[in-house]
């Protein structure tokens, strides 16, 4: 039974399990900043980004989070580093 | 015995999944096969030389983190594999990475591009390997609707391991995983 608690127990503490967390203001801007530039640019059907979303797999545990809070912030970063018009949606 | 059966039950039943695990090699194209899942791609620079092709399709604009990760090791210190997604409606890269690019970019492409020039390099601990890495830090990108091919090469021509991880949406589990164990846990 001690072996079953410790083996549950270093599963968790891998990161495998673990509450859910809220999405990131990161990620809530990085969606909104690809929305606007899509409106700009007409792009039509919108994006899959459903992982990124409030209530996404993104924030299904801390240890994936992490990685989309990383991920949404350098990518945020980037678009407003390399787009000359910049849409109300991504402006700081 | 009676240790056995919760190991099993770790490995079969719990709802503990992974990146979807897949070695690269450098002579053949590798066409993702559940691009919607995330995927860890293993490969290895031989001569620093090679250039990594994966194909990706998508129904749709589809949005994903990705980025490049070297075993934490101090000979591959200087070891920085770049990786880019590479199709049509993507921007154009600029200068310095457009000449990065290990091979042009086809006509009517542009390009996302990952130098892996991130000071200090960021560690992470990978939880399914139980190994650190260097990480290029993940990058949020929108691929685009049918088909581009992610790109990965050496810009310095360093040699050693790196890993992919493409995508949030885990469709692996521990088995698939084990299956190159050695490769892919360095």
């Amino acid at each position: 039974m001690r072996f079953i608690v410790l083996l549950v127990t270093a599963l968790g503490v891998a990161g495998c399990w673990g509450d859910p967390v809220s999405q990131s203001s990161g990620c809530h801007a990085w969606v909104a900043c690809i929305r606007a530039l899509d409106d700009v640019a007409d792009a039509g059907e919108p994006a899959n980004l459903d992982r990124f979303v409030e209530g996404g797999f993104c924030w299904n545990n801390p240890s994936l989070a992490e990685g989309c809070i990383s991920a949404c912030d350098r990518g945020l970063a980037r678009l407003r580093e390399r787009n000359d018009v910049l849409p109300e949606g991504c402006k700081p | 015995m009676r240790r056995t059966w919760p190991l099993l039950l770790i490995l079969f039943a719990t709802p503990a999944l992974t990146h979807v695990p897949a070695r690269l090699h450098a002579d053949a194209v590798y066409v993702l096969p559940r691009p919607e899942v995330s995927s860890a791609l293993f490969g290895e620079f031989l001569t620093g030389a090679e250039h990594f092709v994966v194909k990706v399709t998508h129904a749709t604009r589809f949005g994903a983190p990705i980025e490049i990760l070297v075993p934490h090791q101090a000979d591959l210190f200087t070891h920085r594999p770049a990786w880019a997604v590479v199709g049509p409606g993507l921007p154009a890269p600029n200068a310095e990475e457009l000449a990065a690019l290990p091979a042009p970019l086809p006509a009517g492409f542009g390009a996302v591009v990952d130098l892996n020039q991130v000071d200090p390099r960021p560690v992470i601990f990978e939880s399914v390997m139980r190994r650190f890495y260097w990480t290029s830090g993940p990058l949020a990108v929108v691929l685009p609707k049918g088909e581009s091919e992610l790109w990965i090469w050496s810009p310095g021509h360093t040699r050693g391991k790196f890993g992919l991880g493409y995508g949030v949406e885990e469709g692996g589990g521990y088995m698939a995983a084990l299956q190159e164990w050695s490769f892919y846990a360095y």
